[in-house]
């Protein structure tokens, strides 16, 4: 009887019912983790407008996207001030 | 003896009839490009056979408020003689000149009246490259001007604003009997362009910019060149 006992709790236990809520691995995605290594695309936007008594308006905006060091917001803002003034 | 006479008698008559009868007005608008910008002032100088449309921020002393330098002023010269006006305008420091039709609205009468200091105006309607404008006019002034390039109408027009609530002109000033001055002569014998061929030249004139800014900069950064006026409306990518 104890054995008989035994063996239901063991196929029980082993059923999948208390492993039901454990499928990590199986939905496990590499391709989320290689997303997650990478750095996302970086792009900076700066817009300047420049407005002129005739009723002219001027507006540039740059837009970089690059992982230079180049690309800040500070060097998009001048790149667009110097692109209204020339 | 007796040509000389006559030729004489031509003559006085002309130039009288032009001291008495061409009345030389003063105008002065104020002009409010959207509502967070500053208010420029300009002046409108005409009599019955020109007129001349500046902004008052290039007169820097009250002397000189009567004095138009054709050499030097951007301003807008309305003949009536030829029906045509004639622009000399800056684009980023290059001087451009070019020649428009005088009358160019179409307008519509409708049955708003305002008074505008004094005068009684009546109201019309146009649209005018990309833009609809509502100006109010006054017979008690029976000149047909206004403003920039408005006119056309059976009184001088006082205010005129277009439609998106983005330009306003106002008349703020009329001065009758003034006495003028121009120095140098006002076609200074340029060659001017086409309304149509400045159209063209303006969009190239800002596509070379966006151009010689992205070659300045490299591949790195995208220029984005949106370049709004009364007339022209042009967005260029580089």
């Amino acid at each position: 009887m104890k054995k008989m006992f035994f063996v239901v709790a063991m196929a029980f236990a082993t059923s999948g019912v208390f492993a039901s809520n454990q499928p990590v691995e199986r939905n496990f995605d590499p391709s989320k983790l290689k997303k997650m290594e990478s750095s996302p695309n970086k792009t900076i936007t700066c817009t300047k407008t420049k407005k002129s008594p005739d009723g002219s308006e001027v507006s540039v905006t740059v837009t970089c996207n690059d992982r230079s060091s180049s690309c800040t917001m500070d060097a998009a803002c001048k790149a667009a001030s110097l692109a209204l003034e020339n | 003896m007796r040509k000389t006479f006559i030729f004489l008698l031509i003559f006085l008559t002309v130039f009288l009839a032009n001291s008495v009868f061409s009345q030389n007005f003063l105008v002065e608008y104020k002009f409010d490009f959207k509502a967070d910008e500053p208010i420029y002032n300009y002046q409108l100088l005409f009599n019955d056979s020109l007129s001349i449309w500046r902004n008052l921020g290039d007169v820097e002393k009250e002397s000189k408020l009567w004095d138009v330098d054709a050499k030097k002023d951007y301003f807008i010269y309305k003949k009536n003689a030829s029906q045509k006006l004639y622009d000399h305008c800056s684009l980023s420091g290059k001087i451009f000149h070019y020649e428009d039709k005088l009358n160019l609205f179409r307008w519509k009468l409708i049955s708003k009246t305002k008074t505008i200091m004094n005068f009684k105006c009546n109201a019309a309607t146009t649209e005018f490259r990309g833009r609809t404008y509502t100006a109010y006019y006054t017979t008690e002034i029976p000149i047909s001007n206004g403003p920039w390039k408005f006119g056309g109408l059976s009184g001088l027009i006082l205010e005129v604003s277009s439609d998106d609530g983005k330009y306003t002109y106002s008349a703020v000033k009329i001065i009758k009997n003034v006495k003028f001055k121009i120095n140098n002569n006002l076609e200074l014998g340029n060659t001017y362009l086409q309304w149509e061929d400045y159209k063209k030249e303006f969009i190239s004139f800002h596509k070379r910019r966006a151009k010689q800014q992205k070659a300045k900069y490299g591949g790195g950064m995208s220029f984005k060149f949106r370049v709004e006026t009364m007339e022209i409306k042009v967005e260029i990518e580089e």
